[in-house]
């Protein structure tokens, strides 16, 4: 009794207020693809006109504000160093992710199992709980520190946060997922007799790796590579946490000039330009992802 | 559907804080709206958000949060609505940046009404249009010595950027003036400055040895360099709360932090972090109405509110505000004069901050020092 006037009412206010109740020529999914399409333009793509906009617009209409932030001092500075901060990452993430991926393409059933849960977890894992534990962990008072100190390996504590090292682990860290399973998935493609047919043929064991086995991971290390790059250059938690204040990166600096100097003519010339260099990467090497989890070809 | 109600006042409690937290979002639409315009697209379905709070007769303050809020609340909103009992005081503790109250004028949608800042900022956002001028008939700016007060903004109180140390490692010869805190030999351990150049220039300069009635206009480049001589061992923070955890930790031995969380750190420790007036960068805090908002005459009946000196004592005693009202400071008791930024013999030990030579170079000498910090 009260189950199917419960359906009624149910039936009747989503009809009256969110129109999902099929209309003449529309089904239930079109309405719901139009309602996210709709979504995404008023609180995506409409914002982020309005910053491109304003990029063109403040302080007088014209393209003066990127002619100015090529010649900005400051600016090279945050892009110089955001730049080099994202390239250490992403150099060392591949050469870390590729060789976990590696140990697990090697690994048993169980341990491969395992091993993919610990590189699995941390994603699940807020960006600022890890920021913080690394702090707990690196700080000149931390357990590292201490432990090296009882231990008689350091008379005095160093410096592991608070600084470019520290922004830079802490990175790596949050990247490492992003650049193992690309990477790992490429792997576990290749056909695991190749190298040992290689062997067979009087390859040594480097040469099978770099002649037969690294050009066929390749692409998972470009899709890694390309992740992990884009990633990087808009970072914004972890160098203004790990950073110590001195590792000040494209989106810190652009939130910086948003709320406290006003100047948004640099903050949306800068977003602009920020997005643009994803963008370019994006409709570059996108293909590479598709590769990547494309099925191998017989 | 007759028998199916449902709760209005829930929904507009929704609605209010869904526009409340996507201020921050909204921002440009007014200049958004003007470009699509130009661009000839009709703007009509664009208003999504109601643009109208529900109450006019609602007071929103914003504030910094933290310990702010209790205080403010017990001591001025509950003064307030005891004295106008019709209007509703709401609070807004997401803090009030020059960015989002920028963001709320430009937007044509002002949701606060009065905000929790600083002379140098009524002076700097005054003169960008996006203030309302005092209301003389109802503040006394003559509560206030004339110094402490510009077009758009009276000061409601004093406090300062002190040096705070490690009481314990440093034992009975602590650091006294900015040059021991530029002292890395002799007094060891990491430094902690904020990331906004606001009374940082002045703690370099002094360091170096600038006469303290000679810092204005201060010699930027002077100040830099200074700050770059002990930027390898000094953290520089954004908010105090981590510069407080800093010392709490032991993270840092020396820092520049605010008289009032300076005091709140010495207290949770138990002395072992303490601090001291002398040498302070005195600042003046001033509550700024923004243009255009909605209930501007409470606005200012709030700021004259605030100048009462018996609420100015009862804020040093909860939140280390320093009186600015001479008429408070009689008032203040003996025992709380030491922690009073504000109090005779601690502006003597200070350096009041130009506020007007900050208007004038803020967002220039802000970035500077950013790119100081980056390099």
């Amino acid at each position: 009794m009260i189950l199917p006037s419960a359906i009624a009412l149910g039936r009747e206010f989503a009809g009256a207020r969110f129109q999902i109740a099929p209309v003449r020529g529309l089904s239930v999914q079109d309405g719901l693809v139009i309602g996210s399409v709709l979504v995404l333009i008023a609180c995506y793509l409409l914002p982020l006109g309005a910053v491109v906009a304003l990029s063109f617009l403040v302080p007088v209409p014209g393209i003066g504000n990127y002619w100015s932030i090529f010649q900005n001092a400051t600016v090279h500075a945050v892009v110089g160093k955001t730049l080099w901060i994202s390239s250490l990452t992403v150099g060392l993430t591949l050469l870390l992710g590729y060789i976990t991926a590696y140990a697990l393409v090697q690994a048993g059933p169980v341990a491969r199992k395992l091993m993919l849960a610990g590189v699995l977890l941390p994603l699940w894992i807020s960006v600022l709980v890890r920021n913080y534990a690394w702090i707990a962990l690196l700080s000149p008072g931390g357990i590292v520190n201490s432990i090296l100190i009882r231990w008689g390996w350091l008379d005095q504590p160093v410096s592991l946060v608070r600084n470019s090292f520290g922004v830079v682990l802490g990175m790596v860290h949050y990247m490492l997922p992003y650049a193992i399973l690309p990477i790992y998935a490429q792997m576990a493609r290749i056909d695991s007799t190749l190298p040992h047919l290689a062997r067979s043929l009087g390859a040594s064991p480097r040469q099978a790796f770099i002649r037969v086995f690294l050009p066929l991971s390749r692409p998972g290390l470009a899709a890694a590579a390309f992740l992990t790059s884009i990633m990087s250059l808009g970072f914004y938690l972890t160098p203004a946490m790990l950073g110590g204040g001195k590792t000040v990166m494209v989106a810190e600096f652009i939130s910086i000039q948003v709320t406290e100097t006003l100047r948004w003519d640099i903050a949306t010339t800068l977003s602009t330009l920020l997005l643009l260099v994803t963008g370019a990467l994006v409709w570059r090497f996108s293909h590479l992802l598709e590769l990547a989890t494309a099925k191998p070809k017989t | 559907m007759s028998d199916f109600t449902y709760d209005t006042g829930y929904m507009q409690h929704l609605e209010q804080s869904v526009r409340r937290e996507t201020q921050g979002k909204t921002v440009h639409r007014r200049r958004f709206l003007q470009v699509l315009s130009a661009l000839g697209v009709s703007i009509g379905s664009l208003s999504f958000l109601p643009s109208a709070r529900a109450q006019q007769s609602e007071l929103v303050v914003a504030n910094w949060g933290g310990d702010a809020l209790p205080a403010q609340r017990d001591i001025l909103a509950a003064e307030f609505v005891k004295r106008y009992p019709q209007i509703h005081v709401a609070f807004d503790t997401t803090g009030p940046t020059p960015g989002k109250i920028k963001a709320l004028v430009e937007s044509d949608n002002v949701s606060w009404d009065v905000a929790d800042r600083n002379l140098l900022s009524a002076l700097e956002l005054g003169r960008q249009g996006l203030l309302e001028k005092v209301d003389e008939s109802i503040v006394d700016i003559n509560a206030v010595p004339s110094q402490f007060r510009t077009e758009w903004g009276v000061g409601s109180y004093f406090f300062s950027f002190v040096i705070t140390y490690d009481a314990v490692r440093f034992g009975s010869t602590p650091p006294r003036t900015w040059k021991d805190f530029w002292d890395l030999q002799t007094f060891k351990g990491k430094r902690a400055l904020r990331n906004n150049v606001e009374g940082v220039l002045e703690s370099a300069l002094l360091a170096d040895g600038v006469a303290p009635d000679k810092l204005y206009p201060l010699n930027v480049n002077r100040g830099l360099d200074k700050v770059r001589q002990i930027k390898a061992e000094t953290i520089f923070y954004s908010n105090t709360s981590e510069a407080q955890q800093l010392l709490r930790s032991g993270e840092v031995s020396i820092g520049s932090l605010w008289s009032t969380r300076a005091q709140g750190v010495k207290e949770d420790t138990k002395g072992r972090i303490d601090y001291h007036f002398n040498e302070g960068i005195l600042l003046i805090a001033a509550w700024n109405v923004l243009k255009g908002a909605k209930n501007v005459k409470d606005a200012w009946r709030w700021v004259a509110l605030s100048q009462d000196p018996y609420l100015q004592v009862a804020l040093l005693k909860k939140l280390g505000w320093g009186p600015i009202n001479p008429a408070a400071n009689k008032l203040v008791p003996a025992e709380l004069q030491a922690q009073n930024p504000g109090s005779p013999e601690n502006i003597a030990r200070q350096i009041v901050v130009d506020a007007e030579w900050y208007a004038r170079n803020y967002f220039e000498v802000q970035n500077r020092y950013l790119d100081v910090l980056a390099a």
